[in-house]
This record gives structure tokens, C-alpha cells and sequence, in this order.
């Protein structure tokens, strides 16, 4: 039986202030209740909303194109009311607009509208508290066509749209900044509404749950009732709300506070000149540049500044190397303390330098991973190790430059062949000295301490 | 007369908790008023349905927050309070 | 006259006794008249103390330190700001609205906040959940409204100048009333922030005075842009008090739209005679608004769906009127709602949520804002031939408190001559032109919008005729 899935994903923006006042929204989850709040976002008799923060609109311009999506340019786009009494709503209706955008792809998804909308406030069901801290900051709704196949497909879809906010920086990465609603039916059955996803990781859940759920019922021939079910995080299910509800009528019209946007060519132009290379491009972009397979350069282009790194790093040490190592070793370590590498305190330098070491082999991949792991642990820079020398077993200088003159000296015959002009006397020499520091001294510094010696 | 499914429904809607004689005096005057109002069907009006009755647009505005320095006032009106958060009923 | 006139009281005795002569007036007459929610004297006493002292140190903003009463759907921070219904009775406004932080940047006093219909549902002040208010010129009948209290205030001499809102006449119909100036200026250019809202695309905030020049003063007070208002437009700081002294570029036409007859005839006469008059200055035609005949069903369809979403803040979790604990969410603020609405306001609420469910959306709600469209472009087709369009404020006298309580329909029938105005977001105001039966009658002057200067002059003319 096929499985016919929707979703829509209402994603926080991350503007400085709300959508329609000046509230601050940095750190809301950490501020005081109710601290971060006016007359407007509390709907305070006489309050008004300001003009649309014209950031929120720049980003969701953003997020259109790089969905591929076709801007309503030139007509006015409304911003609405939507009509329902709720806790978490301070006016008892919600601002969201029409579509500024229509007709995107995805992943082999099609994106049926993109929409700019203000979040409500919080309230818990349980305890009957509000925080209005949240509400008002900017949301952009995403509503996919019912493409998705399995809750494969959707996370498919869900980690491209993950890379593609990431490369933008337009969104906040909060915990809750995501909101995800699903619309799952069997083909020919009716449609099941779940509400109350909070991550990308739960809509997997809550679809492999409600799956299941309605194909056990369809196997016991029992239909299945259209209804809007709430995703219970934590036991991983979906639940039925209880109290029939009436159909909800929001009657929505164009709300006569907020003149309508009217979007132009020359800014939509404006923000795709401003449209980073995006996850996919970088990635084909990778594999043809650098030769990597499609896995390879899949896993480094997920976040930008990974990409980015990568990319500067290949332009010292070998592109195929790299990408092994950053995408196997430093991405597994990374993901492990869940850190991003801008903050793990690892440079640039330091990868280039190991996989440098990697490449002569001084050093096995094992002890590549040893020292990574104690940079991130113990927060220091490669050469900052104690242990980097014993390590990678380079000798102490004094005990290579003995080394070299005790070869020197052992080996009369080889330096006259030198000295007539043999290079091969002075690999000869080379290896002695190799032998006799068992390989642990820094080939480059050997070399140049010989031709020291040797052309004195 | 608005009959008395589609008031209730109206005023579920709108949350108002209707007692038994308005309903009765809802049902008759607005079905009144709706009557006299209905004289809007004699005008030919086609054309656009007017939201605004001035033609602005675009009035956006920079990103830039500011503490308004009400919320203290702005708590302190709230029906029911615990530690800043304002308390609702709870949802069965 | 001058400001030197206008403000001679002023000048002579200067402010605080200026200030005490008002307290004075509302300790004679206010417990008759009724026009005051709330009375701040102790603030305004303390106001008037500073602004003596920088008035001769380094003068006083353009009001000043005149004292301005203010409506009670305005917020003034730190008093009750109640809009004159149980629901909002305790709320105290957190923060002042634009006008009112114009009026106190301008050093006036505010001294009270006036009595109204409850959130502006009303003709004659008499909805008030909270109060009656009197015409200070005849105590057995209303003043009009919704403003009642403001321009009852001015009438009776409680304050120099009243702040009030109209959204189908509720600044000019008590204006009339009660024989004072009232003005509705051009949508748009007065802030609405701060203001209860009864209708978004209809509301505009405007002055009351004794005489013209003093609604001239305090309009160019109030008006200009404010960035927390989106519908708000230009016109910043002019001084119309002043403009309007000087000499008319050309002479201006007046119509009358025949749809106007069938007033009264105790209110047709003084109005007619004041055009008469005014036809030696201005030049007056006959033109035709066929469509006014429909403004009523019009406005009140478009304000009931409009007020019905404004009321949607109120359900007594975040201020008002409190919900009772032990019921469920829905129970308790459809309790709450219901127990501090009065009949008038849930009979908006109740139709406005009608007409934009499904259901009836295209039936009535976009019918009504088509109709809506029509109507602005009828005013811009006779703009195009006159400047001003006068009439009668309101088709009847001011009634007895008491009467036209029970059908809605013969209350919205006042607002006859004065919705049209709103419908089109035009400016209008009244100004009187006599007395029938010992009752005031005034006369509507009515512009194209941004033309608001046209309508204080032509005020000034009928306002000379009296003296």
C-alpha cells in the first residue's frame, strides 16, 4: 500500500527583534518569563504591529530561492488573520501571510508555498503557564506537496533542508525552533493530521509510529478516522485528542493594520546575488573538482563551515586525504562530543599538518585519531602536546645531529662518492642516519644537517 | 430568524456563553438586523474587495531590538500570575 | 481669531489658575453632567505647577499648558484606561499612546479620561457600561457619541480641549450635540497607536474645542507619522491653527448632495441658512451620491466584521475582566466574555463572526467590501468637481436619554450622514450653526483626503457667521 505524506515545517528566524515590534528575541529561552515583551506582542488594548521587520522578508526571499521556488513578485501579498482562541495567542488570532513563494523541489519533493507567519507564545497544557517571550518572533512556513514516500524519503528531504538552513544562516537553532507538522494517509484512506513535532529527528518517529498504527488498523479492517493527532515526544507515539472538537473556522482576512508587501523583481535579484553556492551544488561541485565519491562529498558539504574548511585544507595536503580523514575520523569525534568545528578548538594548520604526517606514513590513521581526540580533550594545539613527539617519533635534535656525524664518520668511502658528485652516496648516508634514529628523525631536518655537514 | 444551531454555533465560535433569554432575543434581532442590512444586495457591486482605504505597501522596517521597559506593568495585569509566567486555565 | 486670542485666559491668568477655573467648573457640574470616567487633578495640579515655572524660564510647547481631556479607549499611562465596559473596568494602560505622548511633548495637561459607548458601539454615550453622561445643554438629553464625555467635557468648560475617536461619526455626532467643534481627519494621519480599536480601516483619533482654532491647534498637535502605526502617513507638525487665518488661494465649491434631504426640518433650517450664507464665499452646488443611501448597511457590515476580530484580545487571561478557576479553558473565557460585554457589543461581536464564517463570506463580507470600494470611488468622482460636501451633522436633534435604547436599527440610523465619511477615510468635522429649540445643530463639511485644511476653513466662515 502506498503511503502519502505532506509536511510543513515552520522554522524560526533568526532576526534580531520580533516580526511585528522591537522585542529583543537573543537567549528568549533563557530570559526571564515574560521579560521580552511590549504592548504588541502582549496585545495590549491600543497596540498596534509595527512595520514587518524587513529582515524576516529578506529571509524568507532567501530560503524561496534556494528552494527554487517562484517569488510572487509584483502583486500584494496579505498578511492575515487567522482567527482562533488560544493561551499562547495574545490577539486570539495569528498574523500569517499569503504565499510569497509557490511551486519549489526539493530532493524530488515539490514545495507548494513558502509563507512568512509570527510565532505564539508557550503555554503548557498541563500547568496553564504562559511565557509570551516567544511570541512574535518570525517563522517561515514550508509546506511540501504530498510527494514523500517513507520515513526514509522524509529524512531525506529533511536533511537537505537542514543543509540548505544551515548555509544560509537564516534560521535559529534553538531547541523548539523547529515545528513540524505531518499529514499522513494510505493511499485511499483518509488523512491523519500530527502536530507537536519539535526536531527533524521526531517527524521519523512520529511517521514510523503512525505508520504503523494505521496499518495495524487496516489490517483489522477498522477505518481510519480523519482527525488531528498530537506527537507525544516522549513515549514516542501519537495520540488522539480526546474532546471533539468542531471544525475550526478561522476566517481569515487580510489584516487592516498591515499593508500588504508587494515584492519586485530588483529584490528578489538583490537576494539571489546574495545566495551562497548551496549544499548540493558544493557537493557536485566537489566530486567533479576533487574527485570524490558522492558519500564522501555528501558528508563534508552537510554544514557550510565544514565545506569550507575542507576546502582550505585541501589546498595543502591531498583532496582525497582529506576528505577520508574529515569526513571519517574528525567528523565521528566531532559528532561524538556533538561540536561544531569552529568550536573544537581544532586549526586548520594542524589538520593540514596530520594529514601531511598521515601521507609519509609516519603516522598510522590509529595514531591520527589518538592525537585528534587528545587536541579535543585536552583542548591544545597539535605541537602543544606533550606526547607529540614521542608520537610521531621524531628524535630529539641533539641525538639526529650525533646520528649524523657518527655516519659521517662510519662512512669515509661514501662521502668521497658524495663529494665526486654521487647522489646516491647521499641517500646512502641519509639511510644510515635513518637506520640508526629508527626512523624517527624528521627526514627534512636530516637532510639538512648532512648537507651542512657534508659541504663543510 | 437565525436558528438556534447556527447562533450557538456563532457564538462557540466568537466564546461567548449565551445565557437562555439571549439567545432567544440574539436569535430575533439579529435575523432583524440582518434583514435591514440586506438592502446591500440592490448594488451592483463588482470589482475588488477593499481591505485598505489607503494604497500604501512595503512599510517594513530595520531589524533592530530594543527592551520596551513595560513588561514589569505589563506582568503585573495579567489575571493570574506565578513567577512571571502568566497563569491560564489548563487544557483538558 | 488669534492665538493671542485664544489663548488671552491663558496669558492673563496663566496656567494653573487657567487649570483651577477648569477643577472649578467640573466640581459644579460634572456630578450632573457625568463626563468622566476618571479624574486625574492631583497630577494636573502637580503638571501645572512645573510648566508655570518653565514657562518663564523657557516658554511652553505649542498647547501651552492647556488642559486637554481624553477618551477613555486612549491609553494614558498609569490611569484606567476602561474603553467604558466591565471587561476592562480595573485596567490600568502600562504605556501612553501616540497622541497622548504628543499632547504631553506639547506641554498640555491631561486631566481626565472621558465617558463613551462601551468600546465605541454607540451614538449617544448612553451604552456605557460604566456611567451616563449628560448634555451640558440640556440635562435630560444625550450628548451624542460615541465621544459623549469628551465633547460634554469641552461643552460645559471641565477642559480646553478633548481627544476623541470616530469611526462612523463618534466625534462629530456628540460635537453637534452638544454645540461644540468636532473633527475626523483624513484616515491615515493621526497614529492609532495606543488606541482600542472598534473597526482598523475605519478609526480615526481627533480634537474637540470651543472653537476652531483650538481643533485646528490640537489636530496639527497630533498629526504625523509614527513608525508603531503602519497605516499612518506624512503631514507632520503643520500649524493649521495658523494656515487657516491665511488667504484662500482660490474660492472654493461646496456640494450638497441632494441624497441629504428628508432631514429633519428642525435641523434642516439653521444648516440651509448657514449655506446660504456661506454662498457668498464659497460657491455652492447640487451633486449626486446615489450610493448614500447604502452607507449604513455598508458600514456596519464592514465594522462588525472588523470589531469582531478587535474584540478577540479580550478573554480576561491577560487583563480584564477576571475568568473564574475550576472551568476549562473555553468555559472560562466565553464565561468571562460574556459576563462583561454589553448587549450592543456581543450583538457586533455575534454578526461580525457571522458574516466572515464560510458560509457567508461571499454572501455578505465580501459584498460588503466591494460595496465598500464603490463608495470611495462615488467621493473621488465628486471630488474631482467640488472641494468640500456639506450637510447636516446628524438628521435629528439630540434625544432623551432613555429613547432608542431598544431597536438597534433606529440608533444606527443617526449615523446617516456621517458614515459616508469613514466608509472613504476621508476627513470630516462639525462645526455649529444654531440652535433649534434651544437644542444645537451643527453642519458637516466634508473633503477629499488630505484636504483637511479646506474643511477648518470653511468651519472658521460658518464659525464668523455666529458672531
Amino acid at each position: 500500500m502506498k503511503v502519502i505524506i505532506g509536511l510543513e515545517q515552520h522554522l524560526q528566524l533568526n532576526t534580531r527583534a520580533k516580526l511585528f515590534c522591537e522585542c529583543p528575541t537573543e537567549k528568549y529561552l533563557e530570559a526571564e518569563s515574560n521579560s521580552l515583551v511590549c504592548p504588541t506582542c502582549t496585545s495590549q488594548p491600543g497596540s498596534k504591529p509595527y512595520g514587518i521587520n524587513e529582515e524576516a522578508l529578506a529571509k524568507v526571499l532567501k530560503i524561496a530561492l534556494a528552494l527554487n521556488c517562484k517569488v510572487n513578485v509584483g502583486k500584494p501579498i496579505f498578511m492575515q488573520r487567522k482567527h482562533y482562541f488560544y493561551p499562547d495567542l495574545p490577539s486570539n488570532y495569528q498574523r500569517t501571510s499569503k504565499p510569497i513563494a509557490e511551486k519549489g523541489e526539493l530532493a524530488g519533493v515539490r514545495i507548494r508555498e513558502v509563507h512568512l507567519e509570527e510565532d505564539p507564545g508557550r503555554y503548557d497544557l498541563k500547568s496553564g503557564t504562559v511565557d509570551y517571550n516567544r511570541c512574535g518572533i518570525p517563522l517561515i512556513e514550508i509546506v511540501t506537496e504530498p510527494d514523500i514516500t517513507s520515513p526514509e524519503n522524509a529524512r531525506e528531504f529533511l536533511d537537505e533542508l537542514q543543509a540548505i538552513m544551515n548555509y544560509l544562516d537564516v534560521a535559529r537553532e534553538e531547541p523548539g525552533s523547529t515545528r513540524v507538522d505531518a499529514n499522513i494517509s494510505f493511499e485511499g484512506h483518509n488523512r491523519v493530521e500530527v502536530k507537536n513535532i519539535n526536531s527533524f529527528k521526531g517527524v521519523l518517529t512520529a511517521l514510523t509510529y503512525e505508520i504503523t498504527r494505521q496499518k495495524n488498523l487496516l489490517k483489522h479492517r477498522q477505518e481510519i478516522i480523519q482527525e488531528t493527532r498530537h506527537f507525544d515526544e516522549a513515549q514516542g507515539t501519537t495520540i488522539g485528542l480526546r474532546k471533539k472538537e468542531t471544525v475550526a473556522d478561522y476566517r481569515y482576512f487580510p489584516d487592516p493594520d498591515v499593508p500588504p508587501m508587494v515584492i519586485s523583481d530588483a529584490f528578489v535579484e538583490m537576494v539571489r546575488n546574495e545566495l551562497p553556492e548551496l549544499p548540493r551544488q558544493k557537493m557536485q561541485r566537489f566530486m567533479k573538482q576533487y574527485k570524490l565519491a558522492k558519500e564522501e562529498a555528501f558528508v563534508l558539504t552537510l554544514e557550510r563551515d565544514f565545506a569550507d574548511a575542507f576546502e582550505t585544507v585541501a589546498r595543502q595536503a591531498k583532496p582525497k586525504d582529506a576528505a577520508q580523514f574529515m569526513r571519517g575520523v574528525l567528523r565521528k569525534q566531532l559528532n561524538y562530543r556533538s561540536m561544531k568545528l569552529a568550536d573544537s578548538g581544532i586549526t586548520l594548520e594542524d589538520l593540514v599538518e596530520l594529514l601531511g604526517m598521515l601521507e609519509k606514513k609516519r603516522i598510522t590513521v590509529k595514531a591520527a585519531e589518538k592525537l585528534l581526540i587528545l587536541m579535543l580533550d585536552e583542548k591544545k594545539k597539535l605541537r602543544e602536546l606533550p606526547v607529540f613527539e614521542e608520537f610521531v617519533g621524531i628524535e630529539k635534535e641533539h641525538v639526529v645531529e650525533h646520528a649524523v656525524m657518527e655516519a659521517i664518520q662510519e662512512n669515509p668511502k661514501a662521502i668521497e662518492d658524495y663529494k665526486k658528485g654521487g647522489e646516491k652516496a647521499f641517500h646512502f648516508i641519509f639511510g644510515k642516519v635513518m637506520k640508526k634514529t629508527r626512523g624517527k628523525a624528521d627526514p627534512a631536518n636530516v637532510r639538512a644537517l648532512l648537507k651542512k655537514y657534508l659541504n663543510v | 430568524m437565525i436558528d438556534k444551531k447556527t447562533l450557538l454555533r456563532i457564538a462557540e465560535i466568537a466564546r461567548l456563553k449565551l445565557g437562555e433569554q439571549e439567545q432567544e432575543e440574539f436569535q430575533r434581532e439579529l435575523a432583524q438586523m440582518l434583514e435591514f442590512f440586506s438592502k446591500i444586495n440592490e448594488i451592483e457591486a463588482k470589482g475588488e474587495e477593499l481591505y485598505y482605504v489607503r494604497e500604501k505597501a512595503n512599510v517594513l522596517r530595520k531589524d533592530s531590538a530594543k527592551k520596551s521597559g513595560r513588561d514589569e506593568k505589563i506582568r503585573a495585569l495579567f489575571t493570574k500570575q506565578e513567577d512571571g509566567c502568566m497563569i491560564a486555565p489548563k487544557s483538558l | 481669531m488669534t492665538i493671542k486670542q485664544f489663548f488671552s485666559h491663558l496669558f492673563e491668568k496663566g496656567v494653573q489658575e487657567n487649570l483651577e477655573q477648569k477643577i472649578s467648573a467640573i466640581e459644579k457640574r460634572e456630578k450632573e453632567i457625568g463626563a468622566f470616567i476618571s479624574l486625574d487633578i492631583e497630577n494636573a495640579r502637580r503638571r501645572a505647577k512645573e510648566l508655570e515655572a518653565r514657562k518663564k524660564k523657557e516658554g511652553l510647547g505649542r498647547l501651552h499648558g492647556l488642559v486637554v481631556a481624553i477618551k477613555d479607549n486612549l491609553c494614558v499611562q498609569g490611569l484606567r484606561c476602561t474603553s467604558a465596559s466591565k471587561m476592562l473596568e480595573n485596567y490600568v494602560a502600562p504605556y501612553n499612546a501616540a497622541v497622548v505622548e504628543r499632547v504631553l511633548a506639547e506641554d498640555g495637561i491631561i486631566i481626565g479620561k472621558t465617558n463613551m459607548d462601551e468600546f465605541a458601539c454607540g451614538s449617544d454615550t448612553a451604552k456605557s457600561a460604566i456611567k451616563v453622561t449628560r448634555n451640558p445643554i440640556d440635562l435630560t438629553r444625550v450628548p451624542g457619541g460615541s465621544s459623549g464625555g469628551s465633547a460634554a467635557a469641552v461643552a460645559a468648560g471641565f477642559c480646553d480641549l478633548a481627544i476623541g475617536s470616530d469611526t462612523g461619526g463618534s466625534i462629530r455626532c456628540p460635537a453637534s450635540f452638544c454645540g461644540v467643534v468636532g473633527f475626523k481627519p483624513s484616515y491615515g494621519t493621526v497614529s492609532r497607536y495606543g488606541f482600542s480599536d472598534l473597526a482598523m480601516s475605519f478609526d480615526q483619533i481627533g480634537p474637540f474645542s470651543k472653537n476652531v482654532f483650538g481643533a485646528a491647534l490640537l489636530y496639527g498637535v497630533l498629526a504625523g507619522e509614527d513608525y508603531r502605526d503602519s497605516t499612518t502617513a506624512g503631514t507632520e507638525g503643520k500649524e493649521f491653527e495658523k494656515t487657516i487665518l491665511e488667504k484662500e488661494e482660490k474660492k472654493l465649491v461646496v456640494g450638497i448632495p441632494k441624497e441629504f434631504e428628508g432631514c429633519d426640518e428642525k435641523v434642516a433650517k439653521p444648516v440651509w441658512l448657514a449655506l446660504k450664507k456661506l454662498g457668498e464665499f464659497y460657491e455652492i452646488r447640487e451633486v449626486s451620491m446615489p450610493l448614500l443611501n447604502y452607507a449604513i448597511p455598508v458600514y456596519y457590515l464592514n465594522t462588525y466584521a472588523e470589531f469582531s476580530s478587535a474584540m478577540q484580545k479580550y478573554d480576561g487571561l491577560k487583563y480584564g475582566f477576571p475568568w473564574e478557576e475550576g472551568l476549562d479553558l473555553v468555559e472560562a473565557v466565553s464565561e468571562a466574555r460574556n459576563a462583561s460585554f454589553g448587549k450592543e457589543v456581543k450583538r457586533r461581536i455575534l454578526l461580525g463572526t457571522y458574516i466572515t464564517t464560510k458560509e457567508c463570506r461571499d454572501a455578505w463580507y465580501s459584498k460588503t467590501l466591494r460595496a465598500r470600494d464603490l463608495m470611495r470611488k462615488d467621493f473621488q468622482r465628486v471630488f474631482s468637481e467640488v472641494d468640500l460636501i456639506a450637510g447636516p451633522t446628524m438628521p435629528v436633534l439630540p434625544w432623551k436619554i432613555g429613547e432608542r435604547m431598544e431597536d438597534p436599527i433606529q440608533m444606527y440610523l443617526a449615523d446617516i450622514m456621517t458614515v459616508p465619511a469613514n466608509l472613504a477615510g476621508i476627513p470630516a468635522g462639525s462645526v455649529n450653526c444654531g440652535f433649534s429649540e434651544k437644542l444645537p445643530v451643527g453642519i458637516q463639511f466634508m473633503a477629499n483626503w488630505g484636504d483637511d485644511e479646506k474643511i477648518l476653513r470653511a468651519m472658521k466662515k460658518v464659525e464668523e457667521f455666529g458672531k
